[in-house]
């Protein structure tokens, strides 16, 4: 029986070690909350909105919702939350592989360049202004 | 009714086309499968893997387990291709362990629940890439298990999927099922054993003794063993046609581990369908800004674990206050469990009915433009969004399947020889369960795949 407690405590260890924890999460709206990616995505979407906001998405919002950038994918222009990016998986993944590159160090226009191609099979980018 | 006594499906079934047509069939859809999930598109919505595999493929095998019992077990292209295996390997002797004989069904109970769990947490669904990982390790399992034990160890013991195909085939109306006077006059048992004919049942069931849909997968091998067919005569078995469910409430030997299974997929059902509710995230975020340093993963692994701890608690619990005079409670517990099966049943058809409705014609349409056939059937749609309404033929499946579950409450209560105010424990969780359901099936639900 100790030896089941001590395996499902350290499953238990493994698992909190493996999900970031929300201590410093602002009051998202539920809809945040839909799957882990989800919640992902829009924390690195409040930690680095100027970044994403130098990066287009390429799911096809551009023409459906009429966004200009991967920020708004997560975050309106007014600052409330865009419901979209917790049922698209592509600005989840876009959102995820430039935080990486960002903390990697390198600079906006190189994750800008690796990110249009990773993704510029997907589809139609927003027309976000080209990095300087 | 038998239908072996239709003289042209009888003669197909002993063909040596069957199976194997079919098997050609899904064996190359499963190698186009794995070529789409590791070079294809990483977009679960537009990868011929993850679209044909969890919006057309999942779905589809309840309601075929529904309707034709395991027949999908006999044409899977996994169990096709460990056969060759093993027909190209030295010959192999192993005879199942012990172990995997006593434990298999929890074996398979649990790595279904698994599955399940890493789709929530890592999502397979939308991630073609870890479907054709997780296919691939599927295949290496059927393909290992093969060549290390004898027949298909790994459908009947091992195989994620085995153990819920066998319990959802035992509610079939089609029933392979052998004339027991022909069969105890047979000296041969050629239908186990094997003969110049065909091979022995592939599951390691005596088919002379079938009593239960759960080890047979319709292969037909008994049928062209039997040294009493031949094509003008259908030897001695027979596939019978008989009322759906009826299976659950006569075994002759319920199964512990199967009752508990019944109510494993009465509750990852239940976890699998309000995760796609707008209910879900409201839930998570009330459990994580409640407790912040719990984390997502570790948040959805308690609350799945607690709701399979409840389900099996609660049903034990009744089981034990059920118990007739001079039984015990895991007898119990093995019969009723299976009254439970049309509740988690009409649940999982439900749901997929869902998906299919939705999502199906899309995923038409996508397997059509990643095969490059220029036909264009459904116009594009916003796959991100939400079902909206409420799913009308869902909610009549699942109100079907409490109609079930309540009758088979009633037949286990009566095959034992019991009043039926004896089983008051098992309707009131019926009960309640069925309020669950209802509930969850009246939500909206999200789509598998977003764009």
């Amino acid at each position: 029986m100790r030896r089941w407690i001590i395996i499902a405590l350290a499953a238990a260890a493994v698992l909190a070690s493996c999900s970031s924890t929300g201590a410093s999460d602002p009051n998202f709206p539920a809809f945040v909350y839909s799957s882990s990616s989800s919640l992902e995505g829009y924390r690195i979407a409040v930690r680095m909105p100027e970044v994403l906001e130098k990066m287009p998405c390429y799911c096809g919002c551009g023409k459906t919702n009429n966004h200009h950038s991967l920020k708004e994918c997560f975050i309106k222009p007014d600052g409330s939350y865009d419901d979209h990016a917790s049922g698209c998986d592509v600005c989840v993944k876009e959102a995820v592989d430039v935080d990486n590159w960002h903390r990697q160090g390198k600079s906006l226009a190189e994750v800008r360049r690796l990110l249009d191609a990773k993704y510029r099979d997907y589809g139609q980018p927003t027309d976000t202004a080209p990095v300087e | 009714m038998d239908l072996l006594r239709l003289a042209p499906l009888r003669q197909f079934l002993r063909s040596r086309w069957y199976p194997t047509s079919f098997q050609v069939l899904t064996v190359g859809f499963l190698g186009l499968l794995l070529a789409f999930a590791f070079l294809g598109p990483d977009r679960g919505g537009r990868n011929l893997a993850t679209v044909v595999t969890w919006t057309l493929w999942w779905p589809l095998l309840p309601i075929s387990l529904v309707l034709l019992g395991r027949a999908w077990c006999a044409i899977c292209p996994l169990a096709a291709i460990a056969s060759v295996a093993q027909r190209l390997a030295p010959p192999v002797r192993q005879r199942v362990p012990p172990l995997v004989r006593r434990n298999g069904i929890w074996v398979m109970a649990f790595a279904f629940a698994g599955l399940t769990w890493i789709d929530r947490v890592s999502g397979i669904t939308s991630a073609p890439r870890t479907t054709g990982i997780v296919l691939s390790l599927l295949l290496v399992g059927a393909v290992g298990a093969s060549l290390a034990f004898q027949r298909r160890v790994w459908c009947r013991y091992l195989c994620p999927l085995g153990a819920l195909s066998g319990l959802y085939a035992m509610a079939a109306p089609l029933a392979l099922r052998p004339r027991r006077a022909e069969c105890h006059q047979c000296a041969g048992k050629d239908c186990y054993n094997g003969s110049a004919r065909a091979s022995g049942c592939p599951l390691l069931e005596f088919p002379g003794n079938l009593d239960s849909n759960r080890n047979c997968n319709l292969c037909a091998q008994c049928l062209k063993a039997c040294p009493a067919g031949t094509p003008a005569a259908p030897g001695a078995m027979e596939l019978r046609l008989r009322m759906p469910g009826t299976e659950l409430a006569s075994l002759r030997h319920p199964l512990v581990g199967e009752a508990a299974l019944a109510l494993l997929m009465v509750a990852l059902v239940y976890i699998q369908t309000v995760d796609m509710t707008a209910a879900w995230p409201q839930y998570m975020k009330w459990l994580l800004e409640s407790s912040p340093a719990m984390g997502y993963a570790l948040a959805f692994t308690g609350t799945l674990a607690l709701t399979l701890l409840a389900t099996l608690g609660t049903y034990a619990a009744a089981a034990r206050l059920a118990r007739g005079p001079g039984e015990s409670t895991s007898q119990s517990f093995a019969a009723y469990g299976y009254a439970y099966l049309p509740i988690a049943l009409a649940g999982h058809l439900g749901h997929n009915l869902s998906h299919l409705l939705y999502e199906g014609p899309r995923a038409v349409q996508t397997t059509l433009d990643e095969l490059r056939i220029p036909l264009a059937l459904v116009p594009p749609m916003d796959e991100g969004a939400a079902m909206t309404g409420i799913n009308w033929p869902a909610l009549l499946v699942v109100s079907l399947g409490i109609a079930g579950a309540v009758l088979t409450v009633w037949r286990v209560a009566g095959s034992r020889g019991q009043p039926l105010r004896r089983a008051w424990p098992h309707l009131a969780l019926v009960g309640l369960w069925s309020l669950v359901y209802l509930t969850v099936f009246l939500l909206p639900m999200n789509p598998r795949h977003s764009h």
